[in-house]
């Protein structure tokens, strides 16, 4: 059993058909980039998975269960979700928004246990925003709000981590880091899911590519495997020069 | 600060332990300030036997008192609802139409049907329900964005007119009498006003802070407070249920306060911060203050000349409703 399976799942907005029997299924300590063209149904995808969207047709499972099963609170235990920027509370302490990771681990009298303050510390930690922790969200750069929101999801813990397009507002050094931090959580056992435009950067970070074209998952494997000539003429519309380069695959459009 | 025993914590910041206390005690002097306003000079002793209900001013002034405090604070309560909501600071019944809303429903059940004030609060429950369903609808794409006020701008502009229209068709006492209910006056409360304030907000005010606590992630946007762990689809219409229950009360008893929760929401926030809990507790002493000082103003500041106090609040929340653009502005760059 994998913590995250998505089985031939189809979906819609009203008439208009975005996936077409999509089927991923990611294992605990394994880092895997959905990358694809825009509207390719990657970020479909990731609300499925992310429980926001039930499936028309086919299961996406968490922990071996049906999520349609889930409560809400029960499932954010298991599955955390960084969203595309949606704007944060700019009034608000930091430390306060990074701490609603543990919303769903709380309860009507316990609003703030000891451990609770020890996760949120391990995650302001890891995501090297501890000294930012006081400052109101309105002071911070973008970069640094996109941090202290990854904070958040870490410290909400559960087995599966979603992350959606979680590099599109960072300079390079960030984009990186934060990978970086993605790649280091499943190695400590998550099954973590990235929604990523840049596929050099998810070659080189993430275990298996999903490549998606239409709605359809057209290529699951490693980076090489995957991220073939032949693979991105087809769903990008390039002609490329591939090139490997310690693992990360770089594709140089031919026609410079 | 983080305050724990056993399996018991929660979480209080600084500047609201400073703000309650000088809040409350301010809404206290208010208080003392305003069982004496009036025509004849009091004494201490005479202020304080007011205080306990006792002689003629204790049966005037002190239901309105009341009322005034009840009602500002769940009025305040509301607005803060309707801001967090929609993501939108300047949210209030009053803008959003809301309190319009229960206006019209509240004039037709009691001109046509002939209803009495505890039934009225049913109506214009409903018309507040009706409204904030519409305009929440219409304003969904553009929540976050001034979408939403200008969505209940347009419905209160097309209630008003309907409100006019009503109380133009009647004779003129009628008129007169709705005229000064429809600004939003305490002019005429009674026992029976303060009874149904208080029955109303036994029940939605504990519920409301027992809502509390998911209302924060509701800040992030809905798809990401669904992510860490809150039921929007639950959630939601349930705080919207519990702003109307909390606006059309006093609509019922004083008519529309409008601009109250704007003012309380925004200056609640100045001093607390974001945290909502904090941020209702604190608006929701200030609503009453703000309500209180707007009604003793309007009475005893200006005497003889009486301003109802709805027109009071909106002539400061015209001002503070500048200010939070201006803020907003300056935050969103």
């Amino acid at each position: 059993m994998h913590p995250l399976e998505v089985c031939s799942a189809s979906f819609g907005y009203g008439a208009r058909p975005v996936l077409h029997g999509v089927s991923l299924s990611v294992a605990a300590g394994e880092f895997v980039a959905v990358v694809g063209p825009n509207g390719s149904g990657k970020s479909t995808l990731m609300r499925l998975m992310a429980g926001l969207e039930r499936p028309a047709s086919g299961t996406v499972r968490v922990m071996g269960r049906d999520i349609a099963t889930f409560s809400r609170r029960r499932f954010a235990r298991h599955v955390a979700l960084l969203t595309q920027g949606s704007g944060v509370p700019q009034a608000m302490v930091a430390r306060d928004m990074v701490a609603m990771g543990r919303h769903c681990h709380q309860g009507f009298l316990n609003r703030r246990s000891a451990a609770d303050d020890d996760v949120i510390d391990a995650a302001l930690a890891e995501m090297e925003v501890a000294d930012l922790a006081l400052r109101r969200m309105g002071e911070l750069s973008g970069g640094q709000v996109q941090r202290m929101r990854m904070a958040m999801v870490l410290a909400q813990g559960g087995e599966v981590l979603l992350l959606d397009e979680p590099t599109t507002f960072l300079d390079l050094r960030h984009q990186y880091g934060l990978l970086r931090r993605a790649k280091r959580a499943a190695r400590d056992g998550r099954a973590v899911v990235a929604v990523l435009h840049d596929f050099t950067q998810a070659s080189i970070y993430a275990d298996r590519i999903a490549l998606m074209q239409d709605g359809r998952m057209v290529g699951v494997g490693t980076p090489a495997g995957v991220l073939t000539e032949a693979a991105i003429h087809r769903v990008f519309g390039v002609r490329t020069h591939g090139v490997r380069i310690q693992g990360a695959v770089i594709h140089l459009p031919v026609d410079r | 600060m983080i305050l724990r025993t056993g399996p018991f914590s929660a979480q209080v910041s600084r500047r609201f332990l400073w703000a309650l206390p000088v809040l409350l005690a301010a809404v206290a002097a208010l208080v003392w300030i305003a069982i004496g306003a009036g025509a004849t000079p009091t004494t201490a002793t005479e202020r304080l036997s007011a205080l306990r209900g006792e002689g003629l001013i204790g049966d005037l002034r002190r239901p309105r008192i009341l009322v005034a405090l009840l009602g500002g604070a769940m009025t305040a309560a509301s607005g803060i609802i309707l801001q967090t909501v929609s993501r939108n600071g300047l949210a209030d019944p009053g803008l959003l139409g809301l309190s319009q809303g229960s206006v019209v429903a509240i004039l037709i059940g009691g001109l046509v049907f002939g209803l009495g004030s505890g039934a009225l609060v049913w109506v214009g429950l409903g018309g507040a329900l009706a409204v904030s369903v519409l305009v929440l609808g219409l304003g969904r794409g553009t929540l976050a964005g001034g979408g939403i006020v200008l969505v209940g701008l347009a419905v209160n502009i097309v209630l008003g007119s309907v409100t006019e229209i009503v109380m133009t068709s009647g004779d003129a006492t009628r008129f007169a009498r709705l005229a000064v209910w429809s600004r939003g006056s305490l002019a005429g409360v009674s026992a029976g006003d303060l009874r149904l304030i208080a029955v109303w907000a036994l029940v939605t005010v504990p519920l409301l802070l027992a809502l509390s606590r998911h209302l924060a992630p509701l800040l992030l946007g809905h798809d990401a407070a669904r992510g860490v762990g809150v039921d929007t689809r639950r959630l939601l219409p349930a705080l919207v249920l519990l702003a109307a229950a909390l606006s059309a009360p006093v609509v019922v008893v004083c008519g529309p306060i409008s601009f109250l929760g704007l003012i309380a929401g925004y200056v609640a926030r100045r001093l607390v911060g974001d945290a909502p809990t904090e941020v209702l507790v604190t608006g929701m002493i200030l609503g009453g203050g703000i309500l209180l000082l707007a009604d003793t103003a309007g009475r005893a500041a200006l005497a003889p000349l009486v301003v109802p106090a709805g027109l009071m609040t909106s002539v400061a929340g015209v001002v503070v409703f500048l200010l939070a653009i201006a803020a907003d502005r300056r935050l969103n760059r």
